[in-house]
């Protein structure tokens, strides 16, 4: 009977088999099809390609991130081989971009069925910037001028084409990162990375000599970048069907290869023997050398599907032990002691965060969440003698300086409800309450409310609309005369300084990100695809913030933007994308002037206020910047192994500064000059499939970008700074590229 | 027939059906889908995942070929019921917050940003900018701007800075910035305030026509906070003297330290 009843079973079983198969033509009866689907030619996984390229002239805005900077040819490779997708056991994958240049990539990626992942990455990456500047000086970290240098009182005076060489500015960065992790079985999973970083340049800086702000002694310099990074962290991962535990730690060694960078005064105005040319020197640190310690703890409970609770803890300890240079590396100069040799205290910051998501009703869920983030200097407060601007020997105690270890903590609170409705409706309703304490600042306190109206909209099948309203706002504390400004200054300073004339912490004056506000902001998608062959999308966004009791620095804000983006497949072989961008940011700000030339005394009493504290002094700047993009693809198969692409993109950039007396009535309205950005790119491509393995890519790229930033035209002849003489933005340039591509 | 031998073809024909099936499930699919046409992506072939495990069962689509399977992860598919059949298995720390993120709450699905089945790249599709692009507009605009990072150029994603999946981690404002601009992190003996908040007071990182991705030029920006007393400050071009000394690098002629000072004498900046 049981025998019997086994044999049945597998005669079943293999009658089921045998129909299946039989059931194989009914299948394709639907797709009318006669045969079986041909047997496709197999993907080619790996590609070789070695590419020539060739440009017309040197730049820095068209290459700013890649190899072409120079004027000429340029040969490299890219590389992709990678494992089969039958090969279950493991993939691999290698890749190499740009190779030969110096923006070059190379990865290498495997992976087996038991889990083991291995990452290695090599990126290299150029930064170019505006190369036209010039400098007299030589050296690196110690800059000094040539020995038939010629001072003068102005920098107006000294002979603008003795000794130039030319200031390269830009920098690489080249990073390796490699990354593993492997299973440990029961849910348990560990990780480690590491990334090694260097990186190399110049960036041109500005370094003064004064004593007062009335007779700056400035030069703009080759400024050199050297640092060396080394981040390794390592990470346990435990998961299961409901509990997710994570406990990370992270190690970042941060080198900065020059400790300081030291510079000749050129010029000779008066300042003294001690300051003036040849014997002036000054010095700048540098950024320090650090360690940080990072800990990372996560988290999430899944009670069930829809209800879960998340959180993710860290903290971070910073410390940099630098030795701290002397007040003066001018040897003329009196050298007071330092009140300590280096800071050697640690910069705390924590996060914590926190969120729980409940499903109240079907349809609609709650989270609820916390954050607390929290940054805490633990340095000391020293008292440092005030040697302005190495022109001079040490000024008196009581113009000593402290230093302000700035700490902040911030408590945020958040709900947000979520309904889903009928036909892929999705609306959100979010609040947001933030409290933060700063110390030192004039402003100790502020607290945000900030409410959030999100809605997801389908309008019909081919469309979808998404709109976002937010307002926000920010209430801070009574504006302390005594915090900010004072806590820098010595007890006797501000002893010394009559009440009515510290106009410098008046309440109304600026502190732009403690300030109160209202903040508005609202933003549009629509999304429409009425046919398979069109395809729309627009966006329109404004945002505007009043700081409503600011009477000085920035008092309002207005921002709006719509893009809109269409594509059209025209017939099978042509499809044409055109898009556009316009952006409007306008911004106001209030500004107090005073009589007594540049030195502006701002205590001195204009009866019968101090001019600090005098609204009868007062000026409005008003700025717009504006930016419109414009630009279109296409893509036209021309037959079945050629496609033709060209693409355009042209964008427009004007800056404009209105300023208005407000009260000032010896000052003139005047509108500053223009500033305009103008770029655009015009390429052209053709793709040739030779055959299924070989193809070839051909491309030109016309290139043009300039602007007119009167901040730096004729730049060389300021009053007190040695400029570098960089010019605008001025190029114009075609580039020619010819791929050969290899596929097996 | 003897017990044992029973029991045995019992096991045998259950083992031919545990091998067969996933196979035979497998097979069925790749009867009208060309696996070589859309492998599956890197790592969900090395875990011998099955097309059903994603798209359901499906039996209705198997009889009829015009149905839909059980799930599918077209353009505008809802994203709660898109992103479960992930959400089953990538439950890890970077996806924790993935419901009560922006994108999760906004019904975004996973598929929306990630392709599963690229011929051309073995690998779980890392989506592209150009991805993030295609919904937000406004930031994809700014990374055409003269002044960007370099994510046009392709050394860079926006995941590099935004945590897609919700997830901040351990961030803080200012730290997302120094995991590049490592010189900036400090700290320093004189700290700037709004340094030590939020780079983005200062900065614009998507794009910008002014160097250094500013927000606004100097001197403007710096008096947006500072006041210009006992200082050049007043532009060239303005009645009354201007100065000269705005040209350039205006304040940054003579301020260069502003991201914070490690010398004694760095109290304003200068050293």
């Amino acid at each position: 009977m049981k025998l019997r009843s086994f044999v049945s079973l597998g005669l079943i079983l293999l009658a089921q088999q045998v129909m299946a198969e039989a059931a194989d033509d009914e299948l394709f009866d639907d797709f009318a099809l006669d045969d079986e689907p041909a047997a496709s030619t197999p993907v080619m996984l790996n590609r070789l390609s070695l590419s020539i390229s060739a440009i017309s002239a040197a730049n820095h805005q068209f290459s700013r991130f890649s190899d072409d900077d120079n004027r000429g040819m340029r040969l490299s490779a890219d590389l992709l081989l990678q494992s089969r997708p039958g090969n279950i056991s493991s993939q691999w994958r290698l890749a190499g971009a740009r190779l030969g240049r110096q923006d070059q990539q190379l990865s290498l990626q495997w992976q087996t069925a038991r889990g083991y992942h291995f990452d290695a990455s090599y990126v290299a990456l150029p930064w170019h910037g505006n190369d036209s500047g010039q400098s007299p000086f030589t050296g690196t970290s110690v800059l000094q001028l040539p020995v038939n240098w010629t001072p003068a009182v102005n920098a107006s005076g000294f002979d603008s084409t003795l000794n130039r060489r030319d200031i390269h500015t830009g920098s690489q960065r080249r990073t390796l990162s490699l990354h593993f992790s492997q299973p440990l079985g029961s849910g348990l999973r560990i990780s480690a990375d590491g990334q090694f970083e260097e990186k190399k340049g110049v960036l041109p800086g500005g370094f003064a000599i004064y004593t007062n702000a009335a007779n700056p002694q400035a030069v703009v310099l080759p400024l050199p970048v050297d640092f060396k990074t080394t981040d390794v962290s390592s990470r346990l991962d435990y998961q299961s069907s409901q509990l997710t535990l994570t406990g990370e730690g992270r190690y970042r060694q941060f080198r900065n290869r020059h400790d300081s960078i030291s510079w000749q005064n050129p010029y000779q105005s008066g300042l003294g023997t001690s300051v003036d040319y040849p014997a002036g020197w000054g010095t700048l640190a540098t950024a320090p050398d650090y360690d940080q310690y990072q800990w990372l703890a996560g988290g999430s409970y899944r009670f069930t599907d829809q209800s879960l609770l998340a959180f993710t803890a860290a903290r971070a300890e910073t410390r940099q032990d630098t030795d701290l240079l002397p007040y003066t590396a001018n040897p003329l100069l009196t050298q007071p002691a330092l009140p300590v040799a280096d800071t050697d205290d640690a910069l705390q910051t924590d996060k914590l965060d926190l969120r729980w998501l409940k499903p109240l009703r079907r349809n609609l869920k709650l989270t609820l969440g916390y954050r607390y983030q929290a940054r805490e200097n633990q340095a000391s407060v020293w008292q440092w003698a005030n040697l302005r601007g190495e022109g001079g020997d040490v000024q008196a105690p009581e113009l000593a300086l402290n230093n302000r270890p700035l700490s902040r903590e911030k408590d945020q609170y958040n709900a947000a409800l979520n309904w889903r409705g009928p036909k892929g409706i999705s609306v959100t309703l979010e609040y947001d309450y933030a409290e933060t304490y700063r110390n030192y600042a004039a402003v100790t306190d502020t607290e945000e409310d900030r409410w959030e109206l999100s809605a997801r909209l389908p309008g019909g099948p081919a469309a979808s609309h998404r709109l976002s309203i937010r307002t926000s706002n920010l209430a801070g504390s009574t504006y302390e005369w005594s915090r900010s400004y004072f806590q820098e200054i010595s007890l006797n300073l501000i002893n010394q300084t009559p009440a009515d004339q510290r106009w410098t912490n008046h309440p109304l004056l600026r502190q732009y990100h403690v300030a109160n506000n209202h903040k508005t902001a609202v933003s549009w998608t629509s999304t429409w695809t009425p046919t398979t062959d069109w395809s729309l999308q627009g966006t329109v966004t404004s945002d505007h913030v009043y700081f409503d009791k600011s009477e000085l620095g920035l008092t309002e804000t207005r921002t709006w933007q719509a893009s809109v983006n269409a594509g059209y497949q025209v017939d099978d072989s042509y499809r044409l994308t055109v898009w556009a961008d316009y952006r409007d940011d306008f911004g106001s700000q209030t500004g107090r002037d005073f009589n007594g030339g540049l030195n502006k005394p701002a205590n001195r009493v204009t009866a019968p206020l101090p001019e600090g504290s005098d609204p009868a002094r007062n000026y409005v700047t008003d700025q717009n910047h504006d930016t419109l993009t414009l630009g279109f693809d296409t893509q036209w198969q021309m037959s079945e192994r050629l496609q033709w692409s060209t693409s355009y993109s042209h964008q427009l950039s004007d800056e404009d500064y209105q300023v208005s007396q407000s009260g000032a009535r010896d000052l003139a309205d005047v509108t500053l000059p223009t500033v305009r950005y103008r770029m655009q790119r015009l390429t052209n491509a053709l793709n040739w499939q030779i055959n299924d393995r070989l193809s070839l890519d051909a491309a030109h790229i016309w290139f043009r970008a300039a602007d007119n930033d009167w901040q730096w035209q004729d730049s060389s002849a300021t009053d007190k700074v040695l400029q570098s003489g960089q010019r605008n933005t001025n190029e114009a340039l075609h580039r020619i590229l010819v791929n050969v591509n290899y596929e097996f | 027939m003897p017990r044992t031998m029973t029991t045995g073809l019992l096991m045998l024909s259950l083992l031919c059906l545990t091998l067969l099936l996933p196979e035979t499930a497998l097979a069925a699919c790749l009867k009208c889908h060309d696996e070589q046409e859309a492998p599956l992506a890197f790592q969900h072939r090395t875990q011998g995942l099955a097309c059903t495990q994603c798209h359901g069962v499906s039996a209705a689509h198997e009889d009829k070929p015009r149905v839909s399977p059980d799930q599918t992860f077209r353009a505008g598919a809802a994203g709660e019921a898109a992103s479960a059949p992930c959400l089953h298995c990538h439950q890890d720390a970077e996806r924790r917050f993935w419901p009560t993120s922006d994108h999760g709450q906004a019904d975004v699905a996973c598929s929306s940003c990630h392709a599963i089945h690229q011929p051309e790249r073995n690998d779980p599709g890392e989506p592209a900018s150009t991805k993030c692009e295609s919904c937000h507009a406004a930031e994809a605009a700014r990374l055409r701007y003269p002044v960007t990072h370099p994510l046009q150029a392709g050394s860079m994603a926006c995941s590099d800075c935004h945590s897609p999946h919700g997830n901040e981690g351990s961030l803080l404002p200012t730290d997302k910035c120094v995991r590049c601009h490592q010189d900036k992190n400090g700290p320093f003996l004189f700290e700037h305030e709004p340094v030590t908040e939020d780079c983005a007071l200062c900065h614009e990182p998507h794009g910008s026509t002014l160097p250094a991705l500013l927000n606004n030029r100097p001197p403007f920006l710096c008096q947006s906070c500072h006041m210009a007393a006992s200082h050049p400050s007043r532009m060239p071009v303005a009645a009354g003297g201007g100065d000269l000394n705005m040209t350039g690098k205006s304040c940054l002629n003579c301020h260069q330290q502003v991201h914070g000072s490690n010398h004694p004498s760095g109290a304003r900046f200068t050293r």
